[in-house]
């Protein structure tokens, strides 16, 4: 009803999503996919530091994530810790759950 | 099924619908270039993670079924027409728009991008360059003809412009956390509420009040839910941004349109008044798009107001709110359909 | 029934009365000729299609709707369609017309789709409002191409010496407001009741 639905709000994945799933799968990323997850995770620390520094090439994903990390202290002290191209399976895991908090309602 | 098949069956399909059905050209090589994404994938086994197959797997079969679900004769052109307009105000003027039926009140936007996924994700295949971007809206296939009851479609494109496009609900949340949902914060229902009140104020820049009317015809009691607000509270934030009052839903959106350089939302329709000329069951003739968008308020308004009032300017012998509704969405569908002729041939027949 | 000619055409045209002559669009004020306006084809067509029934059959009871004999199909302007020898096409013009109650119109094909063998000939009640149902039909051999926009049909309009009201009686007019082809509506014809008890009580 007038509402942003899929029939499945996890049926069409995004590149985003997909990265995080074989990374929380303990596989590795091709390198097309690495760069973009780096990409993600350095804008996002850069959104959370600064909302301001948002412009129209920033990443929807990193925005996405960046309010995840605000509402999540946990989350932002693993990614922090970790470094934004050596995410472990457990963080990886993390994010996609918060992730899913944006999947449009049925 | 294991996605290598599904991948086989989809391209098998999206063949098929590429070479039986009625298209816009781009469509087609649309379809062309995912049957050849897929073709590139099954010929290289084992080079793409099984996640990769997976996805690619889902979101090729989402395109196939959207597709599929268009070719119909039922799509609103005359509608879209006004879609596609007003996506190039929007900066997405080069997007095509696909409508497939639905059933009942199913009005909805399927927010896929296939190429964002191709080209991070099958990074070996070479699109050369193609990247159409693709609005798939779901229309009930009741209101196929029907252009008043179509108002929802705006409501569906200002998702498609958000979510689909450039993530302004987002963006709103990661500047300003002033709570939209109320009471507690949940940031899930607080996204949710937002994407709702966006789409709602976007759809009214161009149908007017229409857009709520709508609202109130199909949900007009809905409480605050997870996923909405309630239409008390939509139909207040339309209210206040069609009469120019400030207000704090509108205002954290101009601030996420102004970091993203996008346009501000603004009233586009122009005021018009349909009665004189559909009273005499005679098309209307807009001497502009903007009145064109403003067909839309004035012709819901027009059809409830006859039927509530038993209004029969026609003189009917015999009066049926049937036939009321079914004149007043048909002279809106000829006056937009006329107004896109007389278009395309002025531009035709301009210039050398 | 003095003929309308041109200039009296073009000053109905621009009357904003009852008296008004209305047509939407008039995309070339050429179409106006000295006895006639030429009227385009639309985009929609109604294509007859072959059943497991026999014949349509418009009387009661047991009548399957005419209208499952049709299949709609929609082009664009500038897009051809094409009318097969001796097929039945059920098209609408692209202009939607509104006759004042003093008129009254005759729909004929032009000469040059009467010479490929492309015949119509209807006739339009004062006070018509709606896109002229155009019953196409090639008598030729040849399949012919029609151009959606094209001018393939022209319309003579006749003053009335007393005006006609278009809604009288104790039904409606069928075909009122009509923007697409439509099909017959032969079966809601009162009569066929009648016969069909008269049928039944015939010794």
């Amino acid at each position: 009803m007038l509402a942003a639905t899929t029939l499945d709000g996890d049926q069409n994945p995004t590149p985003f999503v997909v990265a995080l799933r074989i990374l929380s799968n303990n596989r590795s990323l091709p390198e097309k996919l690495s760069a973009y997850l780096t990409d993600v995770f350095t804008q996002a620390l850069q959104v959370l530091a600064d909302p301001e520094s948002i412009t129209p090439q920033t990443l929807p994903e990193a925005i996405k994530l960046a309010v995840d990390l605000r509402e999540s202290a946990s989350l932002r002290d693993a990614l922090a810790s970790a470094g934004t191209d050596t995410i472990s399976a457990k963080v990886a895991q993390e994010i996609l759950t918060s992730e899913r908090r944006f999947a449009a309602p049925r | 099924m294991r996605p290598r098949v599904d991948l086989n069956l989809v391209a098998r399909a999206l063949r098929h619908l590429n070479d039986s059905a009625y298209f816009e050209d781009r469509l087609h090589q649309f379809t062309s270039h995912i049957v050849a994404a897929i073709q590139h994938v099954l010929d290289n086994p084992g080079v793409y993670d099984a996640a990769i197959e997976e996805s690619f797997a889902r979101t090729a079969r989402s395109v196939q079924a959207y597709l599929a679900g268009s070719t119909s004769n039922e799509t609103p052109y005359e509608v879209v027409y006004c879609l596609k307009d007003a996506l190039t105000r929007w900066k997405l003027g080069g997007a095509a728009i696909v409508t497939f039926m639905t059933e009942g009140h199913n009005f909805h936007l399927q927010p896929l991008d296939p190429w964002d996924f191709i080209e991070k994700s099958i990074a070996n295949y070479d699109s050369k360059g193609f990247k159409l971007v693709v609005a798939m809206i779901g229309v009930p296939d009741l209101y196929a003809h029907k252009p008043v009851f179509c108002v929802p479609l705006f409501h569906e494109l200002g998702h498609f412009v958000d979510i689909g496009r450039y993530n302004i609900t987002v963006t709103s949340l990661a500047l300003n956390q002033n709570l939209v949902a109320a009471p507690g914060y949940n940031p899930q229902t607080e996204y949710f509420h937002r994407l709702e009140h966006f789409a709602d104020l976007f759809a009214a820049c161009f149908v007017g009040r229409s857009s709520v009317a709508a609202l109130e015809a199909i949900a007009g009691a809905a409480a605050a839910s997870q996923s909405h607000p309630s239409t008390v509270q939509r139909v207040a934030v339309v209210e206040a941004f069609l009469a120019g009052r400030n207000h704090p839903v509108v205002d954290l959106f101009q601030a996420a349109l102004k970091r993203l350089q996008l346009p501000e939302l603004k009233i586009v329709f122009e005021t018009v008044d349909v009665t004189p000329d559909f009273d005499d069951a005679r098309t209307f003739t807009p001497k502009n798009i903007e009145q064109v968008y403003g067909m839309f308020d004035s012709a819901w308004s027009y059809l409830f107001t006859a039927i509530d009032q038993n209004r029969n300017p026609w003189a009917l012998p015999v009066r049926k709110d049937a036939d009321v509704e079914s004149l007043t969405n048909d002279l809106t569908e000829k006056s937009i359909r006329n107004f896109a002729i007389r278009q395309g041939w002025n531009a035709a027949t301009s210039g050398p | 029934m003095p003929l309308l000619q041109a200039h009296e055409i073009k000053r109905r045209l621009a009357l904003t009365d009852q008296d008004r002559l209305f047509l939407d669009p008039l995309l070339d004020v050429g179409q106006i000729g000295e006895v006639s306006i030429d009227l385009r084809v639309g985009p929609d067509f109604l294509v007859s299609v072959l059943t497991r029934k026999p014949a349509i059959d418009v009387s009661p009871p047991d009548r399957r709707d005419i209208a499952s004999y049709f299949r709609m199909t929609r082009r664009e302007v500038g897009d051809r369609f094409v009318l097969y020898p001796g097929q039945i096409v059920l098209a609408a013009s692209l202009e939607y017309v509104a006759l004042p109650r003093s008129l009254y119109a005759d729909i004929i094909t032009r000469s040059s789709y009467s010479r490929l063998g492309v015949h119509l000939n209807t006739m339009i009640q004062p006070g018509f409002r709606g896109c002229i149902p155009l019953e196409l039909v090639n008598h030729g051999n040849n399949p012919i191409e029609i151009v959606v926009g094209s001018r393939v049909v022209q319309m003579r309009l006749f003053d009335l010496p007393v005006s006609s009201a278009y809604q009288s009686g104790t039904t409606n007019r069928k075909y009122l407001g009509n923007v697409r082809p439509a099909v017959s509506r032969a079966q809601d014809d009162k009569d066929l009741a009648v016969l069909d008890r008269i049928r039944r009580t015939n010794p």
